[in-house]
């Protein structure tokens, strides 16, 4: 019986010490993004939508960086293919995605902070977001699924750690 | 001290549940609340109820702890049945507790908490506080956060500290609510937490505000009291049922002249014997945590038969898997003591809800004919009683003994009459110094106690072991008759050990329309049933069973000067089928299976019942 | 250690008044007259030992030992022994063993009394098969073995003892052989000497079950090249005329005829107290390439349970004082009336 009086006083002094600052400290929104990133699909922008969309199915990716002489000049998604060329009598073959990409898009440095891709993402809409050197050569590319990932990993007890159905079932009791 | 005019109320007894998450301190609050009405001087009951999960979120069902006394000027035996009182600290609380709450009865609550997500979080639709759903009892809804806040202004401290106290505010309350001083309390608060002054002084403060809030503000128009129980002249302390089992086990073992070996397993409601055992180091007793509850059981087997007194506690689960080695210690006459806590069953069951289903097991659950003895306590003072005797029957008949109790016991409470050590009788042991006449397998002839010559003894080198042995050499026996004449001899030593014990003496009318016969942690409720109906005049007796195996010498004759017998239990009617198949009587049961205790109102009707049919 | 023994022991002594029932021929003769020649040379005084014992042909043991003994329950001997010796550390305990019973059955308390490190002694009687219920197979018989209970081949992968005891923490690990008595008596002194738990593993014949299991070590004429004898501090070598050694390539052990290309000084030297080497050592034995290495394979020195226990125990009298239980009562919140 005395466990279970320790048990609670340690739940009662865990509970004050805990609280909403949790949110707020433990996200370092100031993480660089290169922690984030993992590579990405860099093409010439004079590639045909055929090619692209290849390259799509093989590398199981949805999102091209398109280049012209080594530098960034667009990107092109998966979203810009159900918007832009599903249902319309296009040849893959002859069109190239130059045409279809997005010309000169946002673009974030390897040091720019995890907040600074969220800023972007939340203000412009995107929810992929290149990353550049300094002399505009794609190097990677960030997506919200790597932001969210980045969360579960930081509240990994918060996030990761939870039963199935959390707080839908909580009227039985167990125990062992 | 309280304001003169508030008037003031006095009654038998009332019972109070506290009830919040298990972050709110509630076994904190009821645990001092219990320690000031035992300043007081009532009689009183506790049972705590925990939450099972590790760390429910705060603020569902499932996190919901509980405490529950009754406090009285009489003498109770239970923790009371219905609520006059409910603490409800969240909604989680009080959407759990409140079916036990009586009629007008009084609800106290934190409105603070009561907020939309908790509402949600625990199923309650709409805000109970302010539509009409609590309009049977009288409810006390006060923001407990903000008066504590209020109380502890000028010391700056954070939200959570403050939420942290309320549970001082609801004990400030009730403690005025029913004339408790607040005195233990603060000088708890004072040691428990002197290493954070602020949280002292916040407590402190807490504690005070909430008394005076019962003081000053006009809702509380009067104070309830309870006057002194009568109480045998003595020191007493409050006593927690498992705690009880292992200060019988601690002061058998030192009027046996023994030291004691201990192995058991984790498993609820067992596991804090072996705790509370490990810790008393200085007194030499050796803890062993087994790797599994076989090996537990079988250690203490080879601890005893090298002169330790050698005990095991468990619950239903584990008793299972002891089976074949109690076995074991029933063939080579070995005193060992078994603690089974009982819990629900069957298999996992509901570990921490009580029940009273391995009577049964006890005295059948092994291959072969394998009696043992079987005791059982009847409220967490008397686990003391019955641990001692169940190690005196042990070393006096070399023999193995199970102890039932069960999780309510485990973790309730109730004053204890502190025994002085001088004053307990001495138990006499069958161990053998010399080798001189030693001869392992001679039996006494008062208790058919072999004799006990331990390795590391010289000239007394002998072997024991489970196959059936010779009555007379120990050899090991095929012989037809000499196995007859050993299964005899293994129950006759059972039904020896009635020849010492006191005979039954039924509470109350010793013949009449109605006998109650109960064992285990019903003890309390059985006996407050039988009290009400011989107030209105019925004739009513009460045995209540200590011994299961063997039955107290004159039981059969005393059941039949009644015309009903009653077996209230927390089981499908194991007494039950023992009484009615022994003594050939025909006995009604009543029956609970509900991982709760009996209440005294089930069980008062149905002795109603009986005289009237 | 302890009582002033002037009285010396023989063989006799030991010898119970029961008879013994094993089968004619039965490999566990040999063992009991191995353990009845070597108690009494130990400096024990008789009434300190005690064998426990299980459920099986070796577990009849105790009843032909004129000591105190225990025939406890199948598989659970060694829970027992542990619980015996907690309570008088002085004792001798010796627990009594086969492959059904420390393996099957007793698998878990084995492992646990291993990695406790109590002192006591484990005699694993190994014929690989379940004698006393009539030839079922068991958790060291070879895969594909035929019994009674598998009569198309086991499927079971067997057990190896020492293998398991290292990898359960095992402080001394050896291995002999029914038959090779001197042997067996060098080991069981050892094993006692060893303080914390001794692990002794018993190649033993049972000819009506399981015949010949050990043939290959035990023919004469074939012995010395199947047999690797360990001695601590010299080179692993084998064969009738000594002209084969175990070398490590590697991370493996390997076979090498001595000769022009490899001479005693390539040949590994056996350490007890390395574990690796104890660990390919214990491989050996399933490996039909490699001789069957006999002798102590590991050993290292550990406290004891029982000795941390009683520290603890000591040190608690010391701090706290002698528990006084009216003291202990009285300590909490008490009121008189």
């Amino acid at each position: 019986m005395n466990d279970f009086l320790d048990d609670e006083l340690k739940q009662m002094e865990e509970r004050e010490s805990s609280g909403e600052e949790l949110i707020t400290e433990a996200i370092s929104l100031s993480d660089p993004i290169k922690s984030l990133s993992k590579g990405c699909l860099s093409l010439q922008e004079d590639t045909s939508l055929r090619e692209v969309v290849n390259q799509f199915q093989i590398k199981n990716i949805g999102c091209a960086i398109l280049t012209k002489d080594g530098k960034i000049s667009g990107i092109f998604t998966e979203r810009d293919i159900l918007l832009n060329v599903l249902g319309r009598k296009l040849d893959l073959e002859k069109e190239i995605v130059k045409d279809f990409m997005t010309k000169n898009p946002q673009v974030l440095l390897p040091t720019d902070p995890v907040s600074f891709a969220l800023n972007k993402m939340v203000d412009g809409g995107f929810r992929n977001i290149p990353i550049v050197d300094e002399k505009r050569k794609p190097i990677g590319q960030i997506s919200i699924l790597d932001v969210v990932h980045h969360l579960g990993q930081y509240f990994h007890e918060e996030i990761l750690n939870l039963p199935p159905e959390p707080l839908r079932k909580q009227n039985r009791r167990e125990g062992g | 001290m309280a304001d003169k005019s508030k008037s003031i109320n006095n009654v038998d007894r009332v019972v109070i549940r506290f009830t919040g998450d298990s972050g709110d301190g509630m076994q904190l609050t009821g645990n001092r609340f219990t320690e000031a009405t035992a300043i007081m001087g009532n009689d009183l009951a506790t049972f705590p109820d925990y939450p099972a999960e590790i760390r429910a979120p705060a603020g569902t069902l499932a996190g919901v702890s509980s405490f529950q006394i009754q406090f009285s000027s009489e003498n109770i035996g239970t923790p009371g049945d219905e609520l006059d009182v409910l603490v409800a600290m969240n909604p989680a609380a009080l959407k759990t507790n409140l079916e036990d709450l009586k009629t007008s009865g009084i609800i106290i609550a934190n409105k603070a908490n009561y907020t939309d997500k908790n509402l949600k979080l625990s199923g309650w639709k709409l805000n109970p506080l302010e539509d009409d759903s609590l309009k049977d009892y009288r409810v006390i809804a006060l923001d407990m956060t903000r008066l504590v806040s209020n109380a502890v202004e000028e010391m700056d401290l954070s939200i959570k500290l403050i939420s942290r106290s309320t549970n001082m505010f609801a004990l400030g309350l009730v403690s005025w609510m029913y004339d408790r001083t607040l005195d233990s309390t603060i000088n708890f608060i004072k040691n428990k937490f002197a290493k954070r002054p602020e949280l002292v002084e916040a407590n402190i403060r807490a504690l005070k505000a909430g008394y005076n809030y019962g003081d000053t503000i006009e809702e509380f128009q009067h104070i309830v009291t309870v006057s002194k129980a009568e109480f045998e002249p003595g020191v007493y302390r409050n006593i927690v049922g498992n705690q009880a089992l292992c200060f019988g086990l601690i002061a058998a073992a030192e009027k046996a002249g023994l030291d004691i070996y201990f192995a058991g397993y984790p498993i609820t409601p067992a596991s804090d014997i072996l705790h509370i055992l490990s810790g008393y180091k200085n007194f030499r007793i050796k803890t062993f945590q087994a790797e599994d509850e076989i090996a537990a059981i079988m250690s203490v087997i080879g601890a005893v038969f090298c002169g330790d007194l050698g005990i095991t506690a468990t619950s239903g689960p584990g008793m299972a898997l002891k089976g074949e080695s109690l076995g074991l210690a029933v063939a080579t006459e070995l005193p060992l003591v078994v603690l089974n806590i009982q819990r629900t069953g069957p298999s996992t069951g509901m570990p921490t809800k009580t029940e009273q289903a391995d009577l049964l097991q006890a005295l059948f659950g092994r291959n072969g004919e394998s009696p043992v003895v079987v005791l059982a306590a009847n409220s967490p003072a008397d686990c003391f009683s019955t641990a001692f005797e169940a190690c005196r029957i042990a070393l006096e008949y070399m023999i193995p003994v199970v102890v039932l109790s069960d999780a309510f016991l485990a973790h309730g409470s109730e004053p204890w009459l502190i025994p002085q050590i001088k004053n307990l009788p001495k138990i006499r042991t069958h161990l053998v110094e010399k080798a001189n006449g030693f001869n392992p397998f001679k039996r006494e002839e008062k208790t058919l106690a072999r004799q006990w010559g331990i390795p590391g003894t010289k000239g007394m080198e002998h072997r024991v072991g489970g196959l059936e042995k010779d009555i007379e050499t120990g050899d090991v026996s095929y012989d037809p008759i000499n196995h007859e004449k050993m299964m005899y001899l293994r129950q006759q030593k059972i039904d020896i050990i009635a020849n010492e014990l006191p005979p039954v003496d039924p509470f109350g009318d010793k013949s009449g329309k109605v006998l109650v016969v109960g064992w285990g942690s019903s003890f309390g409720s059985i006996r407050e049933a039988v009290n009400r109906s011989r107030k209105v005049g019925h004739t009513v007796g009460h045995v209540h069973l200590r011994h299961l195996n063997p039955f107290p010498p004159n039981l059969g004759e005393t059941l039949l000067k009644y015309q009903n017998i009653l077996v209230p239990e927390m089981n499908n009617g194991q007494l039950l089928l023992l009484l009615r198949g022994k003594f050939l009587i025909d006995a009604s049961g009543l029956n609970k299976v509900q991982g709760k205790p009996l209440g005294v109102d089930e069980i008062h009707d149905k002795i109603i019942e009986l005289i009237g049919t | 250690m302890g009582d002033q023994q002037t009285v010396t022991f023989s063989k006799k002594d030991f010898v119970s008044d029961q008879d013994v029932r094993w089968c004619p021929g039965c490999g566990d003769y040999a063992i009991l007259s191995q353990v009845q020649k070597v108690f009494p040379q130990l400096g024990v005084p008789k009434e300190k030992f005690l064998v426990v014992s299980g459920i099986g042909c070796s577990s009849r043991f105790p009843y032909y030992m004129n000591t105190f003994g225990f025939h406890s329950i199948h598989g659970r001997a060694p829970a027992l022994a542990t619980g015996a010796k907690i309570a008088n550390p002085d004792l001798s305990v010796w627990v009594v063993t086969g492959d059904g019973d420390s393996m099957s059955i007793g698998g878990n308390h084995f492992i646990h009394v291993l990695r406790r490190n109590f002192d006591l002694n484990i005699l694993l009687f190994n014929n690989q098969v379940y004698g006393l219920t009539k030839g079922q197979y068991s958790p060291t018989s070879e895969i594909g073995k035929i019994s009674n209970s598998t009569p198309f081949g086991s499927v079971d992968y067997p057990f190896n003892p020492p293998l398991l005891a290292l990898g359960a923490g095992g402080t001394f690990i050896a291995r002999s052989i029914d038959r090779e008595q001197s042997h067996l008596q060098g080991i069981l002194k050892e094993a006692h000497k060893h303080e914390g738990t001794s692990f002794v593993e018993i190649y033993q014949n049972c000819w009506v079950f399981n015949d010949g299991a050990f043939a290959s070590l035990t023919e004469r004429e074939i012995k010395m090249e199947t047999q690797l004898i360990l001695e601590q501090g010299k080179p692993m070598v084998f064969g009738k005329n000594k002209d084969k050694g175990l070398r490590l390539k590697g991370s493996k052990l390997q076979v090498v005829q001595l000769g022009k290309k490899y001479s005693v000084d390539d040949i590994l030297v056996h350490d007890e107290k390395n574990k690796i080497q104890g660990l390919l050592l214990s491989e050996l034995s399933c490996d039909k390439n490699f001789p069957t290495p006999i002798g102590i394979i590991y050993q290292e020195d550990k406290p004891t349970y029982e000795t941390m226990l009683y520290n603890q125990l000591e040190k608690a009298v010391k701090s706290k004082g002698k528990g006084n239980l009216d003291k202990l009562f009285n300590d909490s919140h008490t009121w008189k009336v």
